[in-house]
């Protein structure tokens, strides 16, 4: 045998010990008392965890988009109602960052003490499902839009995204940034620079919801969406966990 | 975390540690409830050091109490279907320093990941892969002074 390949040294060691077989494993196994819930239902059971007002506040935020894009739609039929909802998208983001940054602020202890995933997997799990909620708000406006406007709904979706992802990538900046407990008010101020950018930007860029800019959009989103995939894995693994306890075992 | 699988590793591992396969399956047993009692450290990413420092430390307790009381003998059953080949290289396991045993233990027969190494033994990675090099090293020279080459 040639013992100069270290990778037969290592074979040769496993085999040496592999012949222990324990003899109590399966009944121990079967009797012990370990934590068995599946990471699908803690993934459901966290929306019970995002408190009311939140929902609450979406759907009138909802409602109060759909109203201001009807009224808008009376004006000009097409960028009056995109812009009304551009402007309104950054809202959105801000219900769920104040929903997040709540987690933050109290460390999610709350929910750590009684459950056995880490603070990063709550913090993702709750980003998540926030996130989910914002892109039904989305989808109801832009399908709302389709029907007011004669623009494509691939095109109205691009359009409320840009806003959308962008309002997320300068919260979870600013989140980063500041860890102090008035991170909501930063945030409500970025919100509402981006809803206001939203309802001057054709008169800064001319016909900037044709079809001839159409790819400069796109491209936004591609990139607004890394930075925000960056963002949030920087965030999720920053987010640590709790030392072990090794007195336990002393 | 395969439980079956790392239950099996954590008893290989304490059998190397107390060199009794009863009191090192009663051992396995212990760390794996006082690691199913802190539930709320099971899903931290650091579960596998966290298992083997809860054995490690009830292995060094164990010692603790019986070491001066009797005289430890080796009942672990490799001998089935053992070759000469297994022994000698078990005998060069053991001519280890124990550190070395462990990372030995840890990495090629349990699998351990050089991270989860690092976190249990409080080294950095560097400092584990180094002394991976020279168990490998040590291995090498006595297997080949026992003329397995």
């Amino acid at each position: 045998m040639n013992l100069s390949d270290n990778r037969k040294i290592v074979k040769l060691v496993k085999e040496s010990y592999e012949p222990l077989v324990p003899k109590n494993k399966p009944d121990f196994l079967k009797k012990a008392e370990y934590p068995k819930l599946s990471f699908k239902e803690f993934f459901i059971g966290q929306i019970q965890y995002i408190r009311l007002r939140t929902w609450l506040v979406s759907i009138l935020l909802f409602v109060s988009a759909l109203f201001i894009i009807e009224l808008s739609s009376f004006y000009n039929m097409n960028v009056s109602a995109i812009k009304a909802a551009s402007a309104f998208v950054p809202f959105f983001v801000l219900a769920a960052v104040a929903e997040t940054a709540r987690s933050k602020q109290y460390g999610m202890k709350e929910l750590e003490m009684t459950c056995r995933f880490s603070f990063g997997t709550l913090l993702l799990v709750k980003m998540i499902l926030l996130g989910i909620l914002n892109l039904l708000l989305l989808s109801g406006c832009s399908i709302f839009l389709r029907f007011q406007t004669d623009i494509k709904l691939f095109r109205i979706g691009i359009y409320l995204l840009v806003p959308f992802l962008l309002t997320c990538n300068l919260t979870l900046i600013l989140a980063s940034l500041f860890k102090s407990r008035e991170i909501t008010y930063f945030c409500g101020f970025v919100c509402g620079i981006v809803s206001v950018s939203c309802l001057f930007t054709d008169a800064l860029v001319i016909d900037i919801y044709s079809a001839k800019y159409d790819v400069y959009w796109l491209l936004s989103v591609g990139v607004l969406m890394l930075v925000l995939v960056q963002k949030i894995v920087q965030i999720i693994k920053n987010s640590g966990g709790i030392l072990w306890n090794l007195s336990l075992t002393g | 975390m395969d439980l079956e699988e790392q239950y099996y590793k954590i008893f290989r591992y304490c059998c190397l540690k107390v060199k009794r396969t009863a009191i090192a399956e009663d051992l396995t047993q212990e760390t794996f409830l006082r690691y199913f009692s802190q539930s709320t450290y099971i899903e931290l990413g650091k579960q596998t050091a966290y298992l083997y420092t809860i054995a490690r430390n009830l292995c060094n307790d164990y010692f603790s109490k019986q070491i001066y009381w009797e005289e430890l003998k080796d009942d672990v059953p490799y001998t089935e279907g053992d070759t000469d080949m297994k022994l000698t290289v078990r005998q060069a396991v053991e001519m280890l320093p124990k550190d070395l045993q462990e990372i030995v233990l840890l990495r090629f027969v349990n699998e351990v990941p050089v991270k989860d190494i690092a976190a249990f033994m409080e080294l950095s990675r560097f400092a584990v892969n180094r002394r991976i090099k020279d168990a490998l090293k040590r291995l090498k020279e006595v297997l080949r002074e026992e003329d397995f080459s």
